[in-house]
């Protein structure tokens, strides 16, 4: 239990009468991978964003331990949007010294290192609205990671991305685990997560319609055992 | 420095190098301060012999009225789409990140008080009649722009907190409805009272929205009538009703942080749909006006073969995104006309068609057209492009002969003037709604390719005076040995045949799909 970084207890978000996420409960440990997997509509993204505070639901959410709206919480938690939007007027370079003093914290080189990580080095001069949409995810992504928060919750986050910064994505994945980060990611792209995956939460209207863990699925790929669940076929 | 002291001061600094690097940045910079020059110097030339020119209620109507049409405006969108103070970078930074809500509120606010200064330097090219009528002085004019700025944010803030207070609670929504609409309406009610039971209606409308009551309409009233005390040096009431702006401001943002510290969710969706239609725009899409809840209806286009098949289909997609003859601001254009020319139905209709004409210049749009042009298949259907512009700008007519028709049928019991000529003016502002239409093809044709929006709006400016030049100069020469109805309607065919050479010469616009819209 104390080794749980990211906890969702009994979480329910309604628009009017629509209910978007029906009593949703999981938690994500140090170290672990969690995916959220799940046709579109599912809600993914709104659980997503309950997580990341922006929207009111029903039910509990901790970060570290503190309630998810909290400042303590906020300051362990990392978010890329599904939307990736940068502020037009700010370069590359002051977003990062933004979230740094955003996060109270020095500059110890790790953004610069992201930034090389992520080809935006030879960027750094560069405004807000004169990047790419995918060189844009990539600085929402760097944001994200230069304040090395526990949590780290990605939104689709290999939608755009050039294949260099894809395989860098799934390499920082791999890292963050072995560093003992809690990570959560929400896809469609079953493939990208096959290879690092700890656990999968199959969401269908709104609902876990299943929790698989990679330690219990016995050799069956992930996609496998999605479309068996999701397409009503036998569950492997 | 704090984070989003940084934030602030970085962005103001990129903006300014961002202006000083692009020329055509800095060459629309410099004609807008040449024009504001030229405006300032032919209003001061302009200037009565004895200075006679001073302040009167005239001038605090019009501020009252323009800061209230704007502030009602703004405050209405809070009860459909909200309003938001943030951009979609603040929701993923700052919402996200470890800041109270309430010091991102205040910096969410502090950024839009400054848009809407920026925006209100329009008033300044005013400054010529101002001048000329009234007398008001550059430090006057800056009193108003500081005012309309103060008003549109206050709307904005208005709106936000209304969004906020009531999005999910249909009751609430009701009852702030409610609130908006009486308010509004007793306001009207006293002034329209006060105007027709004075002498001369005009100058009973324009004392009514000054006197101690008419002012108290909120935010507009207060605001219009403290400028245009501060402008007749009556500074103590000037104070005073700022101070009744301050106070409400305070107590809008005291309703918020305390009413709901987590208002994250409530400014939301209101951002990321300002967002998509930002980013649509960039990437050359035009977003749909489109309910959120369409109801699909009847099936099927029901007419249509070649280029007319486009017309169909546009009536398909106005009717479920419930866009029908006439959208509210048109409504609200009509009713302005109606109310010009009510306080000109002494001088005959030649005022009013003027009028209606230019205030036609900031709605007639396109209608689908150019929502069209940002797709493929009108430039794919094999049909000679002529007749698919044709039937393309066909969906708007019964919209136009529909604001026609309600414009100056009721002019007919009030407005001093044969019966032939309001009818012949109704057919000249028709022909101006097209005409107008052509000369937004025409700029999008010529001027298309040019990247800063707001000198396309300066060339748009120029080529609307261009086209209507002929059918004006015809309708004045016409009137010296021709009845006023025949001129009218010679001004109507001018300006229907300059649409068609603007029409025609514009007709490989869909040879190409290549256009900056």
């Amino acid at each position: 239990m104390s080794n749980e970084l990211l906890r969702v207890e009994h979480v329910t978000k309604s628009y009017g009468k629509t209910v978007a996420n029906r009593d949703i409960s999981f938690a994500v440990n140090a170290g672990e991978t969690a995916v959220l997997l799940g046709p579109n509509g599912a809600g993914k993204s709104t659980i997503i964003k309950c997580i990341s505070g922006l929207l009111r639901f029903k039910g509990e959410i901790f970060i570290g331990g503190e309630p998810n709206k909290s400042l303590a919480a906020k300051r362990r938690l990392g978010y890329i949007p599904e939307m990736p939007a940068v502020y037009d007027l700010l370069t590359v370079a002051e977003h990062l010294e933004f979230i740094r003093r955003a996060w109270r914290m020095d500059d110890d080189g790790y953004g610069d290192a992201l930034l090389e990580r992520l080809e935006l080095a030879d960027k750094r001069g560069k405004l807000g609205r004169e990047l790419s949409k995918g060189m844009q995810q990539k600085l929402s992504i760097a944001c994200a990671m230069v304040h090395r928060p526990d949590v780290l919750i990605f939104d689709e986050p290999l939608v755009g991305l050039d294949p260099h910064a894809i395989k860098e994505l799934k390499a920082i994945f791999r890292e963050l685990r072995a560093e003992g980060r809690a990570v959560l990611i929400s896809t469609h792209m079953i493939d990208s997560v096959e290879d690092y995956w700890d656990v999968a939460h199959i969401m269908m209207n709104g609902e876990f319609a299943a929790t698989l863990r990679a330690s219990d699925a016995g050799g069956q790929d992930l996609e496998e055992l999605f479309f068996a669940i999701t397409e009503g076929g036998e569950q492997a | 420095m704090s984070a989003l002291a940084y934030l602030t001061l970085a962005t103001l600094k990129n903006r300014l190098r961002g202006v000083l690097r692009s020329p055509v940045k800095l060459l629309y910079g410099v004609i807008v301060i040449a024009l504001l020059a030229v405006v300032v110097f032919i209003g001061g030339a302009g200037e009565d012999g004895d200075g006679s020119a001073a302040p009167n209620s005239q001038l605090g109507a019009i501020a009252v009225g323009y800061f209230a049409l704007m502030f009602l405006m703004t405050a209405n969108s809070g009860f459909s789409t909200g309003m938001s103070v943030f951009k979609m970078p603040d929701v993923n930074f700052l919402f996200a990140g470890p800041f109270r809500p309430l010091r991102v509120l205040f910096h969410g606010m502090l950024n839009q008080m400054a848009t809407a200064l920026i925006m209100a330097v329009v008033i300044l090219f005013q400054y010529g009649w101002m001048h000329t009528s009234y007398g008001v002085g550059f430090g006057g004019l800056l009193i108003f722009v500081l005012g309309y700025g103060l008003a549109v944010f206050t709307g904005q803030l208005t709106a936000m907190v209304i969004y906020c207070l009531s999005s999910g609670r249909e009751r609430v929504r009701k009852a702030l409805r409610f609130a908006y609409v009486a308010v509004t309406a007793l306001w009207v009610l006293y002034l329209g009272w006060r105007a027709l039971g004075a002498e001369s209606a005009l100058d009973g409308l324009c004392d009514a929205m000054v006197d101690p009551i008419g002012r108290l309409f909120p935010v507009a009233g207060w605001l219009g009538a403290a400028s245009y005390e501060a402008l007749l040096g009556n500074y103590a009431p000037a104070a005073l009703l700022t101070l009744l702006w301050a106070a409400y401001s305070a107590a809008i943002i005291i309703v918020m942080a305390r009413a709901d510290q987590d208002y994250y969710e409530d400014v939301l969706q209101s951002t990321e749909t300002a967002f998509l239609t930002q980013a649509a725009a960039k990437e050359g899409r035009i977003a749909d006006t489109a309910p959120k809840n369409v109801s699909v209806g009847k099936t099927g286009l029901g007419g249509g073969f070649g280029a007319s098949a486009f017309y169909y289909k546009h009536r398909v997609e106005n009717r479920r995104s419930r866009k029908w003859l006439l959208s509210g601001i048109e409504l609200v254009f009509i009713i302005a006309n109606l109310g010009f020319a009510f306080f000109v139905r002494d001088t005959g209709i030649v005022a009013p068609l003027a009028f209606a004409a230019y205030l036609m210049f900031f709605y007639v749009a396109t209608g689908r057209l150019m929502k069209e042009m940002t797709k493929p298949y009108v430039y794919l259907v094999p049909e000679p492009p002529t007749k698919k512009l044709l039937w393309c700008l066909r969906e708007s007519a019964a919209g136009y002969a529909a604001s026609a028709l309600l414009c100056f049928g009721p002019m007919c019991f009030y407005v001093e003037a044969p019966l032939a000529s309001i009818a012949a003016a109704a057919v000249a502002y028709f022909s101006y709604a097209y005409l107008f239409v052509a000369g937004n093809l025409v700029t999008e044709r010529v001027f298309g390719g040019v990247t800063v929006k707001a000198l396309v709006f300066l060339f748009y400016f120029i080529v609307l005076i261009l086209m209507a030049a002929p059918g004006v100069a015809a309708a004045i020469f016409a009137s010296f040995v021709l009845p006023e109805w025949t001129a009218l309607l010679l001004l109507a065919g001018v300006n229907a045949l300059v649409t068609l050479l603007g029409v025609f010469l514009c007709r490989n616009i869909l040879a190409s799909a290549e256009l900056n819209i």
